[in-house]
């Protein structure tokens, strides 16, 4: 137990303690916390250290953070308890994957989720980011990663059709972010939803258009 | 390194002004001797000194690079990855780590301070392997740690946290 400092006035010999306060594994530098923890692989151990004390909990937490595995059925439990602006950890996370989409995407409503999920997420921290399906991913999702994402060169997102709705969009001046930007255009309908993402997205330096062979005919 | 250089001895001084007398190439393992000596140029002559690290502590660490010394270099391809991935550590540096923990930590910290690699990594291997499996509580016994966490902060931790499993 590290000694108490005694708040007595006056006295100035509890200034200069003569003896060496001793070593512990809280007088390592941050930067050792961090080599001694790379050590332990297992998230459980992490998360063990995570509730130990603050110092070595900050730690643990930038580590823990870096990869986050979430399954999509665990989504709206895991949006209320970690996805908060209190939760520190968060800004820690570089790579994300989403488990499980296989199964239960079909429901809109983890669509509708996950796209909270990447709402929450701070910006431009994700460096990769892997959503485990062969469905389809909502254009809501894949936007969403495009815009608040902006570091991110691995994303693996499956059948990306067409531009979302530009109401799903939360705020149109991210939009400014876009630099490249990749259309699908099947419908008339499309056509104007485009129309709209282009005079948001001021900035595209880079435009791909894709036409099925009887789109032009109904665009 | 010529087989004189290799005999030749050099002289260190220890934080608590204490002279040490080793083999150049013993005192070599550490980068920051290394590169002193280097810049000295005529080593032997020349004390040097190892400002933070206390005598007692110093000869442990002299001991392990003792028994290191022809060890082949680190390269630097191996540093990241294979250092890393595994835990273990060879029977003599788990002898040589059997130490209490005030000098484990004095150790780990003269490695760092004297740019020794591979003792740095037994040194935070041992640690690691004295955390691997305990519960939080058992954590800060076996350390000495003080829960500065309220029930309430703990509580938020552990919820937060709910969703990284062991895959």
């Amino acid at each position: 137990m590290p000694p108490k400092r005694s708040s007595q006035t006056g006295s100035k010999r509890a200034k200069k303690p003569k003896i060496k306060p001793s070593v512990s594994i809280l007088s390592l530098p941050a930067e050792l916390h961090l080599l001694l923890i790379s050590h332990l692989p297992s998230r459980k151990d992490l998360k063990r250290l995570c509730l130990t004390c603050k110092s070595l909990s900050a730690v643990a937490t930038s580590v823990l953070y870096r990869h986050v595995v979430l399954k999509l059925c665990r989504l709206r439990t895991h949006l209320e308890r970690t996805f908060n602006e209190k939760n520190a950890g968060l800004l820690h996370v570089r790579h994300l994957t989403i488990t499980d989409l296989h199964r239960e995407y079909e429901d809109n409503r983890h669509g509708c989720t996950l796209t909270e999920v990447l709402r929450a997420l701070p910006r431009d921290v994700l460096l990769s980011c892997s959503l485990e399906t062969s469905k389809l991913v909502g254009t809501e999702v894949s936007f969403m990663l495009r815009i608040r994402q902006r570091q991110l060169t691995n994303c693996e997102l499956h059948a990306i059709k067409t531009v979302p709705p530009i109401d799903c969009i939360p705020d149109r001046d991210e939009l400014r972010n876009v630099t490249s930007l990749s259309l699908y255009l099947a419908s008339r309908h499309d056509r104007q939803r485009a129309a709209a993402v282009l005079l948001a997205a001021s900035n595209t330096q880079n435009l791909a258009l894709t036409i099925p062979d009887d789109g032009l005919r109904k665009i | 390194m010529s087989a004189t250089e290799a005999e030749q001895q050099v002289k260190l001084v220890s934080s608590d002004n204490v002279e040490i007398i080793t083999e150049r190439k013993v005192a070599e393992r550490s980068m920051l001797i290394k590169n002193m000596i280097e810049d000295l140029g005529a080593p032997g002559e020349e004390p040097i000194p190892i400002m933070n690290v206390s005598e007692a502590v110093l000869r442990k660490v002299l001991e392990w690079c003792s028994h290191h010394k022809n060890d082949p270099a680190p390269t630097q391809d191996d540093d990241a990855d294979s250092r890393k991935k595994t835990t273990d550590i060879e029977d003599w540096d788990q002898k040589f780590m059997q130490v209490d923990q005030e000098m484990l930590f004095e150790i780990i910290l003269a490695a760092n301070y004297m740019d020794i690699k591979a003792l740095l990594d037994v040194g935070c291997k041992t640690v690691a392997n004295m955390i691997k499996g305990k519960s939080p509580e058992e954590i800060r016994k076996t350390f000495n740690i003080q829960n500065d966490f309220t029930p309430e902060e703990e509580e938020q931790i552990r919820r937060e946290n709910e969703w990284a499993e062991d895959r």
